[in-house]
């Protein structure tokens, strides 16, 4: 069967010797065909419009040896287009698109001789196909877009170079090239081939010689033959000397020198492959000059033989060898198996004592970790410490200081009731004057507190009391915020007994005067030196001090009559509200202070709102301004209907000023007819 | 021969050649169909010209025409009756003209003698019935690059056609009626359609078939008897399908097949006995499709000497496929089998594999690779991180408890000073009351700004 757009031929007389040849030259045919004969031996597909191989599009064509793809729009092929074409020894794609050639799809071809790429528009050939061009004798890359070539390209074919000498009674093998009509470029890159049109005889022949220059631009319609290339030479290769003979165990220094442009790179082999480890140096004291230093140490037998020394650049290689030879001596020979044992013996002390060393660190950092474990544990703890020691202060010394008053305060008003209650029994003891006493002690009941704070301060002046002869026992009964009461004791009983005999038989204006001809009150405000006479009723051993101001100290003394006042008969009080006044004070403080934060941001944040607000109202009344300007421009111009709308509202707002205004119907009439101007001027 | 040469028309060429006088128009630019021809004319080229209708009797009277070609022209009517007077016409030629879409079912009337027909490229959907049926002689049909979605029914009864191209037709199905009558078809091309379905018996007419192109179509199965009674095909192409599996049932008539097509698939199975009947092979390919095994019962009871295409399958190279590795060195007609599986051997050729023997003298299969060496690998770090993360939590959690035992300890004096102070508390109930006071002010100056200015927002 033949493709319907192909046409299939049978060539030779018998029908197991001839072949097939098929040939597809439809211009409407856009794709490879499928399903040709599969004893296809030459395929013709020409002048069409396909456009692509695909993958293993003819790996069923075992036999075919002929593939010609020439004159069509082929731009792409795949690496494995041809696969399994094991037999092909020609592949044509002269006239195609192609802007590049897969390479590596020559492997699948193992008998391709014939590669024909002329008239594409190849623009590069990349350095992998220097390894796939082995086997073609006949490539042709003319009439493409080729700028430069690999510099290893015409390397490719340097097996052919072999040939003659192995056989020189056949025929030279030489391999066909096409490069001409492409815009060379020139340069040190493309010198080999450049040599190469200057030489007759090369394994290598041009299908046409005559090459010309695209770039540089002094180079430029110039032709291959005439061409002289700057800074461009074959590296030379120059070696210190080609035969060393040397003692076994010395040192051997081979110097390789090697000249070109572009510095050429140098590398060391040896004859037999074997690989040389030795140090090598190298360095490039200025461009085009480049040296390399081998070094052998200890040499031994294994080491002679031929060190070649390769040069390599863009425009070729070059190579030297240097023939090494040992030489050695019995005697020579032992003396390094001597020598190889002592140090042998001299590891085995060592050994020892790394190992000694390694167990004396790790003993050390045995206890090391102990150490820090020790250290690090006293200081977290100590921080611990200081922690709590350092933030308690601040923040918790009044509380404790208050707690601390508190429970003292409450220990000494027990122990002051107690006190007073051991007291009292001989007191009720006498008739009339017992019942009075009484009467005084159950006023004295209800402000418990104010007492036992009071009781507190006379504790502390107790030692000044006990000293005192006449009077004892001065302390503060009563505490209100302007007025003190104080109550004392007389030393002498036979003073007490006449007084208050005194009083219950005589009257009442004479019983006074007893108590102010008695003792004398005196007090003032703490730091002050003027006294100050009590000017109020005084009973029986007390007194009421009025007009105090509160939150001060202040001292009162009493002392007999005639006497002038002495420290051990004085007292210094002040009063517990003021102390509760301040707590308070500092309660209002804390509380008014909260209020204040967060009071504040909000009447800044109403604040802020109000004015947003009126700020955008302004803009409000822009707008309607602007409405209003737009309203009176439109009106000049009545044309469009929605103008015209516009000027009827204005009609309307005329009426109703005509409505408002007195005018008479004639006017009115007059004012309809007119401009709008004039009727405002009207109105 | 002179008159010839005398009556030419005048945009054409016209030349004496081994088979008669041939007029060559080709690329005149005629826009109407020349009014004069030579009697004598034996072939007229009227491609790649502009012509649109053809009318009745359009060539005239031309008693030795046998070939006219008109392709690449913009025919959108062609009259029936338009090859009248051409009584010995074998070769008509009207591909490529794509404004033509329906012929009428006279158009080829009087033909006949007509061999060939170039439908090709005038995206025909349909063609009626009997268009063909005045065509007795007619042995080669030409209708690829149209859009027929069926096969014509117009094929049915042409007892003499033998060879039909519909490739990329846009055809869905082979229906058990579309190729009745067919007796003498020898190669039926439907590649590149869309064919899903073929059904029983669809090629049953078909006993002279030879040529079966089936490939780079839609079939994902194929009923048992597909193929039934097509004793003399000789290639079967199935190609570039979506076969999933090779049933034992498709070939067992087909004992003259020589070349069988079904690389490009889906197949990952082969029954047994698949290709039992098929003595007469030259070339099986199963490349590009989805086997990783292949039994050598597929070609038993009988033997395959024929060429083996293998290539771009995932192969297991275990023992199952030594059969195959020593045919392979053996016959040297099966290459490039590579090894996806096992592990030891993957990306090895078969051929290079090694199958080693037991003491037993049994086959052993390659080693897969162990992966169990590398399963420990990321274990430590995970725990290496929860280490590190519980260690850090721990610092975490013991930094902060002292400030926590503090702030208590605060708060226990706090209680106690309120509970000493009675008097005190009278004093911050006052300030408490102010605070509210406050509050509550402020509250209601935040409403009445709100109740006053929101409107004018609106």
């Amino acid at each position: 069967t033949c493709p319907s757009q192909c046409s299939c031929e049978y060539h030779g007389r018998h029908e197991g010797s001839g072949s097939r040849s098929v040939l597809c030259n439809d211009l409407d045919m856009n794709e490879v065909p499928t399903n040709l004969p599969v004893d296809t031996a030459k395929l013709r597909i020409e002048k069409t419009v396909v456009r692509r191989i695909p993958a293993e599009a003819f790996y069923y064509l075992v036999e075919l040896q002929y593939l010609w793809l020439t004159y069509n729009s082929v731009a792409s092929i795949e690496t494995r287009s041809f696969y399994n074409l094991k037999q092909l020894h020609e592949l044509r794609l002269d006239g195609n698109s192609l802007t590049e050639f897969p390479w590596a799809s020559l492997l699948d071809m193992p008998h391709l001789r014939t590669l024909d790429l002329h008239n594409n528009r190849i623009t590069s050939v990349t350095n992998e196909a220097v390894r796939y061009l082995r086997n073609l004798t006949c490539l042709d890359l003319s009439s493409n877009r080729l700028t430069t070539l690999p510099p290893d390209f015409l390397d490719s074919w340097s097996h052919l170079a072999m040939t003659p000498s192995r056989s020189p009674d056949l025929p030279p093998k030489r391999i066909i090239l096409g490069l001409q009509d492409n815009p060379w470029f020139c340069d040190c890159h493309i010198s080999k081939v450049i040599e190469l049109s200057k030489v007759a005889d090369h394994a290598a022949v041009l299908l046409d010689p005559l090459m010309v220059c695209s770039e540089p631009e002094y180079l430029q319609g110039i032709a291959f033959q005439r061409v002289e290339l700057e800074k461009c030479l074959k590296p030379s290769v120059m070696m210190s000397a080609t035969k060393i003979t040397s003692a076994l165990g010395s040192n051997v220094l081979l110097r390789c020198d090697a000249k070109g442009y572009p510095t050429p790179q140098l590398m060391w082999t040896r004859s037999d492959s074997s690989p040389v480890n030795a140090t090598v140096i190298q360095e490039s004291p200025g461009e085009g000059v480049r040296w390399s230093i081998l070094s052998l140490t200890g040499i031994t037998y294994r080491d002679a033989g031929d060190y070649s020394c390769k040069a390599k650049n863009l425009a070729g290689t070059s190579e030297a060898v240097v023939t090494v030879t040992v030489v050695g001596v019995a005697t020579t020979t032992l003396s390094p198996d001597t020598s190889e044992r002592s140090p042998g013996e001299h590891p085995e002390q060592n050994h020892p004592q790394p190992g000694l060393g390694r167990s004396t660190p790790q003993s050390k950092s045995w206890l090391w970790p102990g150490l820090s474990y020790t250290s690090s544990h006293p200081t977290s703890s100590a921080a611990a410490l200081s922690t709590s020691t350092l933030s308690p202060p601040p923040s918790s010394l009044p509380p404790i200081f208050s707690a601390a008053s508190a429970t003292t305060s409450v220990r000494t008003s027990i122990s002051g009731s107690t006190v007073r209650t051991s007291h009292r029994p001989p007191l009720l003891h006498p008739g009339g004057k017992s019942n009075a006493k009484i009467e005084k002690n159950g006023r004295k009941f209800p402000p418990l507190s104010a007492s036992k704070k009071e009781e507190l301060a006379l504790m502390d002046q107790a030692a000044p009391m006990e000293t005192n002869i006449t009077i004892k026992d001065l302390r503060v009964a009563r505490e209100t915020g302007a007025s003190v009461t104080l109550t004392w004791s007389s030393s002498s009983s036979s003073s007490s007994s006449s007084s208050s005999s005194s009083s219950s038989s005589s009257s009442s204006s004479s019983s006074s005067s007893i108590q102010e001809s008695a003792v004398t009150v005196l007090y003032s405000k703490y730091g002050e030196k003027d006294l100050l006479l009590v000017d109020a009723d005084y009973g029986k051993n007390q007194a009421t001090i009025n007009g105090l101001e509160p939150g001060s100290q202040y001292v009162a003394c009493v002392c007999p009559k005639g006497v002038g006042p002495r420290e051990d008969q004085c007292i210094t009080f002040s009063t517990d509200r003021v102390e509760g006044r301040d707590s308070q004070w500092s309660l209002l403080i804390v509380v008014t202070s909260s209020a204040c934060v967060i009071v504040v941001p909000l009447i800044c944040f109403l604040l802020y709102k109000v004015c947003k607000l009126q700020c955008t109202s302004d803009p409000f009344w822009e707008d309607d301004l602007s409405k209003e300007t737009y309203i009176q421009f439109e009106t000049l111009s009545p044309r469009s209907q929605s103008i015209g709308e516009l000027w009827t509202r204005r009609h309307k707002d005329d009426g109703e000023k005509l409505l408002l205004c007195s005018r008479s119907s004639v006017d009115s009439q007059m004012n309809l007819k007119s401009d709008g101007h004039r009727a405002e001027y009207y109105c | 021969t002179e008159a010839c040469l005398r009556a030419c028309p005048a945009a054409c060429t016209c030349s004496n050649v081994e088979r008669g006088c041939s007029v060559r128009c080709d690329r005149a630019g005629l826009q109407r169909v020349p009014t004069e021809f030579p009697c004598e004319a034996a072939s007229i080229d009227l491609d790649r010209n502009g012509l649109r209708i053809l009318g009745e009797r359009a060539f005239g009277t031309l008693p030795s025409l046998r070939c006219l070609s008109l392709r690449h022209n913009n025919l959108s009517f062609i009259t029936p009756g338009a090859f009248k007077g051409l009584p010995r016409l074998a070769e008509l030629r009207l591909a490529h003209n794509g404004e033509l879409r329906y012929l009428h079912v006279r158009t080829f009337a009087a033909l006949g003698r007509l061999r060939r027909l170039d439908l090709a490229a005038c995206r025909l959907f349909s063609v009626p019935e009997r268009l063909l049926a005045e065509l007795p002689a007619l042995r080669e049909l030409t209708a690829f690059d149209n859009l027929f979605r069926r096969v014509p029914g117009a094929l049915r009864g042409l007892a003499n056609l033998t060879h039909a191209h519909f490739e990329r037709s846009r055809i869905e199905a082979v229906a058990s009626s579309s190729l009745l009558g067919m007796r003498r078809l020898r190669s039926l091309s439907l590649q590149a359609n869309r064919v899903r379905a073929v059904h029983a018996g669809a090629f049953g007419d078909c006993v002279a078939l030879e040529h079966l192109l089936l490939n780079d179509n839609l079939l994902a199965s194929l009923p048992a008897a597909a193929f039934r009674g097509l004793r003399r095909l000789r290639t079967l192409n199935l190609g570039g399908n979506a076969l999933g599996s090779v049933a034992r049932g498709w070939f067992s008539d087909l004992a003259e097949l020589e070349l069988l097509y079904l690389d490009r698939n889906s197949i990952t199975f082969v029954e047994e006995g698949a290709f039992q009947n098929l003595s007469g092979l030259l070339a099986l390919h199963l490349n590009g499709n989805r086997l990783t095994v292949l039994s050598w019962a597929a070609f038993q009871p009988g033997f395959f000497l024929g060429r083996l295409f293998l290539f771009r399958n995932p192969w297991r190279c275990d023992c199952h496929l030594e059969w195959l590795r020593d045919w392979m060195e053996g016959s040297g007609r099966v290459a490039d089998v590579a090894c996806a599986s096992p592990g030891s051997v993957a990306g090895q050729d078969l051929s290079q594999v090694v199958f080693e023997r037991s003491s037993d003298g049994i086959c052993v299969d390659p080693d897969e690779l162990n992966f169990t060496t590398f399963s420990p690998g990321p274990s430590p770090e995970p725990v290496a991180t929860t280490v590190s993360r519980f260690s850090s939590l721990l610092s975490k959690l013991l930094a902060p408890r002292a400030p926590v035992e503090e702030v208590a300890n605060t708060t226990w004096e706090l209680v106690n000073v309120s509970l000493n102070d009675s008097f005190r508390s009278h004093g911050v109930m006052v300030m408490c009351y102010k605070a509210t006071f406050l509050f509550t002010s402020c509250l209601w100056l935040s409403l009445a700004q709100y109740v006053v200015l929101g409107p004018q927002r609106d």
